[in-house]
This record gives C-alpha cells, structure tokens and sequence, in this order.
C-alpha cells in the first residue's frame, strides 16, 4: 500500500471539503449582511402622507389656491407642514388645471419608470382631484434616509 | 488490503466531517441571530415607524406603538428606558437609541404639537404619542 499517496489524496479531499464549506459560509455571511444591513425604505410611505396632507389640506378649504403662488410661508402654515423638513428632504409639486401653483425642486424625476427601488431618486406619490371646478394635481415625493449621529 | 483498516477510516472520516459541518452550521445560525437583534436594524424601524406615525397625526389624536423590542434591545445594551426616543422640536426630528454609541434619527414634516410617555408592563412596554388639540406647533 503506497501510504504517501493516500496521504496526499486524503490531505487533499479534506482541503477540498473545507474550501466547499468556505465558499458556503462567505455566500450566507455576505447575503445576511446585504439583508440586514439595507435600511427599511419607507419614502414611499412618506411621499404618500405628505400628499394626502396636502390635498385634504386644498379640499378642507384651509389653503387658498390663488394665494399660494410666490407665497410659500403660506402654503407650508396653512397646510402644517414644516417648512426647513420639507426643504431638506421632499420634492412637491402642485398642479391647478395643469398649470404650477406650487413648487418644490424638481419633480420630473417622479415619471421616471424603476427609479423608487433607487435611494438617489424620490420615491414618489401622486394625487389627482377635483376641487370646484378646477382639476388639482399633487406630486410628493421623498428622498430621506436615515441618520446615524453621535 | 486492510478492509477493515480502510472501513475505519472511512468512518472516522465521515464523522470528522460531520462533526465539522455541524459546527458550521451552528456558526451560522449563531451568526443570523446576532444580525436579526441587531442594534442598527431596531433603531432604523422605530425611527421610521415613529415619524410615520408623527406624520399621520391629526389634532386630538394618540397613537400607542409597542416599544418591547426596543427596550429589550437596550436593556441587553444597558441604555436607560428614558433615553431610547428623543424628540427634536426645533430640528422636527426623533431619534432612537439602542445603545451606548451612535443614536439613529429621522426627520418628521408634520407640524403639530404632541407629547410622548414611555409605559411599562401594560403588558409589554408601550410609547404613547398624544396630539395637542390644536394644529400649531409648540
């Protein structure tokens, strides 16, 4: 029996084993830390109750919507809405029979398609109603993370 | 041939193997467990959860959200109950700490007064948010 041989086939299988259960461990240790380490996105849920804020706040009669272009201290008082919050971390928009009452940066980047899954894009909600006879369009969308601060 | 020499090898073998991947695997279930109490993970949820809840609030309203994770959390991280959820109303912000270093924070737009009470044992352990009557902010 040529024991040196079966030495170097049995060095050899147990590496061979052991490399398997490397390869194993770094895939299960690498897709649990992408699972658990990606934050909970919840900016669609936000962009949402901002524009329902928003549209209960035009069809409750507390905002005039002839007052609020140019005038947006107004706009943010009379709707409840925290003027420096939005500023940081929303895009709105506010549409009256498609013509801008209301603006808040850009919210062309609310129509392109895939960009909610994208944190570097505002997931985005938008609300179509009626109010009188004037046809309002409201885009809200956000684009905040969370903070990790010491 | 040694037959028998080899079927106890072969045996020893398969044993050591085994015996090697069941400490593997209790590794990595040891390894997912630590990341599903993970500190980063609860802070992020209650700070999300707590300013959609801010962010839903109309006047009058209270609003109870069930805290027992997170003081079980910062309990295992000896962080006082007191200090878990802070509330900025200059910066409209609340921020959740789970343990001894960095604290998560996350922004809320609504513009309302409110007031948060930690409860204990109700049972479980609660945090109750209660609007002003009022819209405006205090």
């Amino acid at each position: 029996m040529d024991k040196k041989g079966e030495m170097g086939n049995q060095v050899f299988g147990g590496f061979g084993y052991l490399m398997l259960l490397l390869i194993l461990g770094v895939g299960i240790v690498g897709d649990v830390a992408i699972f658990y380490g990606k934050d909970i996105d919840c900016r669609g849920v936000e962009a949402k109750q901002m524009s329902w804020k928003i549209e209960n706040c035009i069809l409750q009669g507390k905002v005039e919507l002839d007052k609020i272009p140019g005038n947006e201290d107004y706009f943010y008082e009379k709707c409840g809405i925290n003027r420096a919050t939005a500023e940081k971390y929303f895009v709105i928009g506010v549409k009256k029979d498609g013509q801008d009452i209301f603006k808040l940066k850009d919210t062309v980047s609310c129509s392109f398609e895939g960009t909610s899954n994208n944190l570097y894009f505002p997931a985005c909600s938008k609300e179509r109603f009626e109010e009188g006879s004037h046809e309002i369009e409201v885009i809200a969308g956000s684009i905040q993370q969370i903070r990790r601060v010491s | 041939m040694n037959k028998k020499g080899d079927a106890n090898e072969q045996i020893l073998q398969t044993v050591i193997f085994l015996a090697v991947l069941f400490i593997f695997t209790l590794l990595m279930a040891y390894y997912v467990q630590q990341q599903r109490d993970g500190v980063i993970v609860w802070e992020d949820f209650y700070a999300k959860e707590t300013a959609n809840v801010i962010n839903s609030l109309n006047a009058g309203d209270e609003f109870v959200l069930d805290v027992q994770k997170a003081t079980e959390v910062a309990k295992k991280n000896k962080v006082d109950f007191d200090k878990i959820f802070s509330f900025d109303s200059d910066k409209n912000e609340i921020c959740v700490k789970l343990s001894a270093g960095r604290k998560s924070c996350y922004s809320y737009f609504n513009k309302i007064a409110f007031n948060s009470e930690m409860k204990y044992g109700m049972p479980g352990n609660l945090l109750v948010i209660k609007a002003g009557k009022s819209d405006s902010n205090g």
